[in-house]
């Protein structure tokens, strides 16, 4: 069942054109990843979804509403979203940050406290209830923002129909931190949530998500499974370098080796 | 700077800061130039007579005096947890980013062209207008100014708070420059005047502000909370925030219109209250609001006393006492933070 329909978008901002006519459509429980080199338009499309930019034409339809029309507070309800940048200089600590994702929803100190514990125990930051927010290293602080998006829309109960945008979530991680944040949100989507986000990583996009979407210059030249995106063909034409792309000896997934220089 | 928090249960902080208001406001009434007993105090409050002018002093000038304190300490208390809530930065202050200035203004024009043929009353609604109007002149110029999407720089808040007062203090010049002598008069009287112009018309109708941001306080709680996450994340929560952000600047300018329409301009206050709050129980708003109205309507009352009971039997200016304690707060503020000011 799609439950994210984006039609036709085009988007540009002070006249310059950053996105023209995309066209993707989300599984429920489906993993979908957007690459493409810096400036291609990721995160605009992302801030496009999550209605923070106004497309020029072209329609986002979700769960069978236009977005536009979903009035905010039904609408956090229903999708939650990881910005790139979050600034946040008070010192809450780590639980007050994750519980903030409970905002949109009236379901009690109780059943909140325990969604946010289960939420920091899924990636891992435990650890850092008590803690205050600005002592925390860059990674730490942006696992707790990713506890706090998921614990805004971690039941069923509170949103059939959910959705997961997520702009760099594993920038500043380092590599035990990227495969278990990637891992955590793969067991999300499985319990029934559409997840689209952009990863700049293309070996970890191509071993977590089920579909890839590679755009360049604002327009989306590529879409389909791991294997399919990710030949040297295309990335060397879509980022203007030269990669070598071999199979992950366990797994068989695509493994993107950078330009050999020597 | 991996130190798991410290921080005091809420129920402790309540019953703290309830006490110290408590404590605050009979030591106002008790001490000045001639200094009570608390049983008289407590008398002339319930109404026995007392010897001599006890109970007079108590119910014609300190009493009010008292209530103007405490109800102006709480507005800007609340004000600057507003504002820092708002420019989702601690640094901000009403003084400090041009509000008072503004409301100054505004509050002199009102002297010099309207509120001369009304009524005493009808008159000092007039002042509080034009320093509301002022006020949030200022503050919405400081904040379409220095704030952007990734919140608000500290420095151009701060330049932008110079930019202001230097304007309003201008504006001011201009008026005592085309002022007749009447005027003058009027202007000057105004200006001096602090907490010492204390009744209880003004104590009631600076009340009346308070209540409104007291009672929006609790709708605010939840959205100014999520705003210090960003303004975007703030509206993925749900939060209407420019209707957040309106209603916030409204409010800060009523608030900080009546306090200088009444009591003058009184700086700091809003700085230091919700900064030691946050120390004490952390940054969210659900217990800062409060918190801060109880903290500032003691630290006024206190201020206030030691302003009557220093330099007995004159006074100084309350601002002055605020601003003596508030401005090496600020510097040392500063100073902890120059690393990360952007």
């Amino acid at each position: 069942m799609n439950i994210l329909y984006v039609d036709d978008l085009s988007v540009s901002i002070a006249g310059r054109k950053l996105l023209s006519n995309i066209n993707l459509a989300v599984n429920v429980g489906e993993v979908v990843c957007i690459i493409g080199p810096n400036g291609a338009g990721k995160t605009t499309l992302l801030r496009t979804i999550s209605q923070d930019l106004t497309p020029d034409n072209g329609s986002i339809i979700f769960n069978h509403r236009l977005l536009f029309e979903m009035p905010p507070q039904v609408r956090a309800r229903h999708i939650a979203v990881l910005t790139q940048h979050n600034p946040l200089g008070f010192a809450f600590t780590g639980l007050e940050v994750v519980a903030l994702g409970r905002t949109p929803h009236s379901t009690g100190v109780a059943i909140d406290t325990e969604i946010c514990h289960a939420a920091m125990a899924a990636l891992d930051v435990t650890h850092l209830t008590e803690r205050l927010y600005p002592s925390l290293s860059g990674g730490e602080q942006q696992r707790i923002q990713l506890a706090r998006v998921l614990a805004q829309i971690w039941r069923a109960d509170d949103a059939q129909a959910r959705l997961l945008l997520l702009d760099e979530p594993v920038t500043s991680l380092d590599i035990g931190h990227q495969y278990q944040l990637m891992q955590a949100v793969r067991a999300f989507a499985k319990s029934g949530v559409a997840v689209v986000m952009t990863v700049h990583d293309m070996t970890l996009a191509g071993a977590f998500a089920d579909r890839l979407i590679a755009l360049k210059q604002g327009a989306c030249i590529a879409e389909g499974d791991p294997q399919q995106v990710l030949t040297e063909a295309l990335i060397n034409d879509v980022f203007a370098t030269k990669v070598t792309v071999i199979n992950h000896p366990q797994t068989g997934k695509p493994v993107v080796l950078g330009a050999n220089t020597l | 700077m991996s130190q798991p928090c410290k921080r005091f249960a809420p129920r402790l902080a309540w019953l703290a800061l309830l006490l110290l208001l408590l404590l605050s406001f009979m030591a106002a009434v008790a001490f000045g130039s001639v200094d009570l007993s608390i049983t008289q105090v407590l008398g002339a409050l319930t109404g026995q007579p007392l010897e001599g002018y006890g109970a007079a002093i108590v119910q014609s000038i300190r009493l009010p005096r008292a209530l103007l304190a405490a109800v102006v300490g709480a507005i800007l208390a609340i004000s600057g947890a507003y504002l820092q809530g708002l420019f989702r930065n601690p640094l901000a202050d009403p003084s400090l980013i041009g509000v008072t200035a503004g409301a100054s203004v505004g509050a002199s024009l009102a002297i010099v062209f309207g509120a001369a043929g009304l009524g005493f009353v009808s008159g000092l609604s007039l002042v509080s207008l034009g320093a509301f109007a002022g006020g949030l002149l200022a503050v919405w110029l400081v904040y379409k100014v220095s704030s952007s999407v990734n919140g608000t720089s500290v420095a151009t808040m701060l330049l932008m708070g110079i930019a202001v007062s230097a304007l309003a203090a201008s504006l001011t010049g201009l008026m005592d420059y085309f002022a007749d002598n009447e005027m003058l008069r009027r202007l000057s009287l105004w200006r001096m005047g602090g907490l010492d112009g204390a009744d209880y018309w003004r104590a009631s109708m600076a009340a009346a502000i308070l209540v409104i941001m007291l009672l929006s306080m609790a709708g605010f709680s939840r959205g100014l909370n999520t705003l210090l996450l960003g303004e975007s994340q703030a509206r993925h929560l749900g939060i209407d925030v420019e209707r957040l952000k309106t209603r916030l600047i409204i409010l800060v300018a009523a608030g900080v219109g009546v306090s200088v329409a009444m009591a003058g301009s009184i700086a700091f206050v809003g700085l230091v209250v919700p900064h030691m709050v946050r120390l004490w129980v952390g940054p969210d708003h659900r217990l800062l609001l409060p918190l801060s109205a109880l903290g500032g309507a003691s630290l006024l009352l206190l201020a206030d006393t030691a302003a009557r009971v220093v330099v007995a039997p004159t006074e100084l200016p309350v601002g002055l006492v605020t601003a003596i304690l508030g401005a090496p707060f600020f510097i040392s503020l500063l100073r902890s933070r120059r690393d990360t000011l952007r």
